[in-house]
């Protein structure tokens, strides 16, 4: 105990300070090992107790703050990740409208849907041209999935377009493969038909119909929809032919307003054979089967003898 | 009783130093938590407790770098036995005075880090001096502003404290 009295400090501080010094020296000249053996005992019995849980909050803390950052970046991204996406909508459907420009022979003008008609049920449109681009009451639009409808009114920049959806819409139709005719109409906007058709007509489940330009209005090859149900009722006089329709009206923000040009011919109302069928598949199938007669090698080896020999004794002469 | 608090004022400097001043950082200057508590215990208690305080927290220092073992030891006793020394020579109880003293030892101490880790001659710790020193002094006298009033008060609490060694 008497060792642990710093009484003697009073007397004179210059003992204490060579004290420290001398201690200081001979920390400074332990070896490289018991140096490292020193600091790692010190270190880890009055310091790494609370050093673990401060790291934890460190941690936390920068989690924290990291955590804020990433929440930023995300929300950029997300809304960067939008705007491309949308970048490539508009991509899709301007490529699309370019390649039916190119195929056809009409005078077609793009146009934006720029609003729709608050209803439910087979709202008109409003296209972002009017009037002041040349368009005028009694035109047809259409867009990549099909024929979309009529323009009603056209002011100096909007139209108002009825879509083929309008309970007043009437198109002339054609099945494209037998050539059946017949009215494409809805039903108060809820489903689509194709009318008119007779009860001995040959329409089935599957069959595309397009407009068949016969009526006058719309030209001759717009996508109107695939048939989807063929009903008989012996009490009318024509079939209940329910349609899927090609156009969808929450999927296109792009139409086209045929502004004149060359329509193409009217159809020809014989059936033609369609060269894809299931049935001239079979027949196909059944042309190209003939039984085939395969000539193999015998697989085991004839071992001859080496003639080498001989033939290098023939040769000089 | 009273060595017991010396040692965890040192040990409080010294992990306050190593483990809490990357926190207070401002600029990359880092306050100088040592210099503070061994400057306050060598004015209020005298040169004695300051050596001794130096030492202790020297030492613990010195334990996180082995490499340079006795380097803070030394650092921290010099610095104590100085700053005790000035005791008698200023007003050791004006908080201004105190603050110059610790301002003073942080430049000591960081002369001592700087030779000591061969850091190079005496052109090289002026530049360090001028980019690092002089705002690591003026931010350790600024936290030591708001500190050290505390530390003092707990320093010499009556009662059963008795470190009124010199």
């Amino acid at each position: 105990m008497r060792l642990l009295n710093f009484r003697f400090l009073k007397k004179t501080d210059w003992a204490s300070l060579g004290a420290a010094v001398i201690l200081s020296a001979t920390l400074m000249i332990l070896p490289q090992g018991a140096k490292l053996w020193l600091g790692q005992k010190v270190v880890g019995t009055i310091f790494a107790p609370l050093e673990w849980p401060l790291s934890r909050a460190r941690s936390l803390m920068a989690s924290w703050k990291e955590n804020a950052v990433l929440k930023d970046q995300l929300a950029k991204l997300n809304l960067e990740h939008a705007g491309l996406l949308e970048a490539a909508r508009q991509n899709a459907g301007l490529r699309q409208a370019l390649e039916l420009k190119k195929l056809s022979s009409w005078n077609l003008v793009t146009a934006q849907i720029a609003g729709r008609e608050p209803v439910l049920l087979s709202p008109d449109l409003l296209i972002d041209k009017g009037a002041g681009d040349s368009l005028e009451p009694g035109l047809v639009v259409l867009s990549t999935l099909g024929l979309v409808g009529l323009i009603t009114s056209a002011d100096k920049k909007q139209s108002t377009v009825q879509t083929v959806f309008s309970p007043d819409s009437r198109v002339s139709a054609i099945d494209l493969r037998s050539r059946v005719l017949g009215i494409f109409r809805t039903t108060a906007g809820m489903s689509c038909l194709f009318d008119r058709v007779p009860l001995r007509a040959d329409v089935a489940p599957g069959d595309t119909l397009v407009s068949s330009g016969y009526g006058g209005v719309f030209p001759y090859g717009l996508m109107l929809g695939v048939v989807e149900k063929v009903g008989m009722d012996k009490r009318k006089l024509v079939l209940d032919v329910e349609v899927r329709p090609a156009l969808d009206l929450n999927r296109i923000n792009q139409v086209l307003v045929i502004r004149g040009g060359q329509d193409p011919a009217l159809p020809l109302l014989t059936p033609v054979p369609v060269p894809d069928t299931s049935a001239v598949r079979a027949a196909k199938r059944k042309r190209s089967y003939q039984p085939q007669v395969i000539i193999r090698a015998p697989e085991f080896r004839i071992e001859l003898p080496d003639t080498t020999p001989l033939q290098l004794e023939k040769s000089p002469q | 009783m009273r060595y017991l608090k010396l040692f965890l004022l040192a040990w409080l400097a010294v992990f306050v130093q190593s483990s809490l001043s990357g926190l207070l950082s401002v600029w990359g200057l880092l306050p100088d938590f040592m210099a503070m508590i061994i400057g306050l215990t060598a004015l209020t208690l005298g040169t004695g407790p300051g050596i001794l305080t130096g030492v202790m927290a020297g030492f613990m220092a010195d334990c996180y770098h082995p490499s340079t073992m006795g380097l803070f030891t030394l650092s921290g006793a010099v610095s104590g036995y100085w700053a005790g020394s000035l005791r008698e020579r200023i007003y050791k109880d004006q908080l201004s005075s105190q603050l110059l003293t610790v301002g003073l030892l942080s430049l000591v101490r960081q002369l001592f880090e700087y030779w000591g880790r061969g850091g190079g001659g005496p052109g090289g710790y002026f530049s360090v001096l001028l980019r690092f020193g002089l705002g690591s002094a003026l931010f350790t006298v600024l936290l030591g502003a708001l500190l050290m009033p505390q530390m003092k008060h707990f320093l010499s609490r009556p009662g059963k404290t008795k470190l009124s060694l010199t």
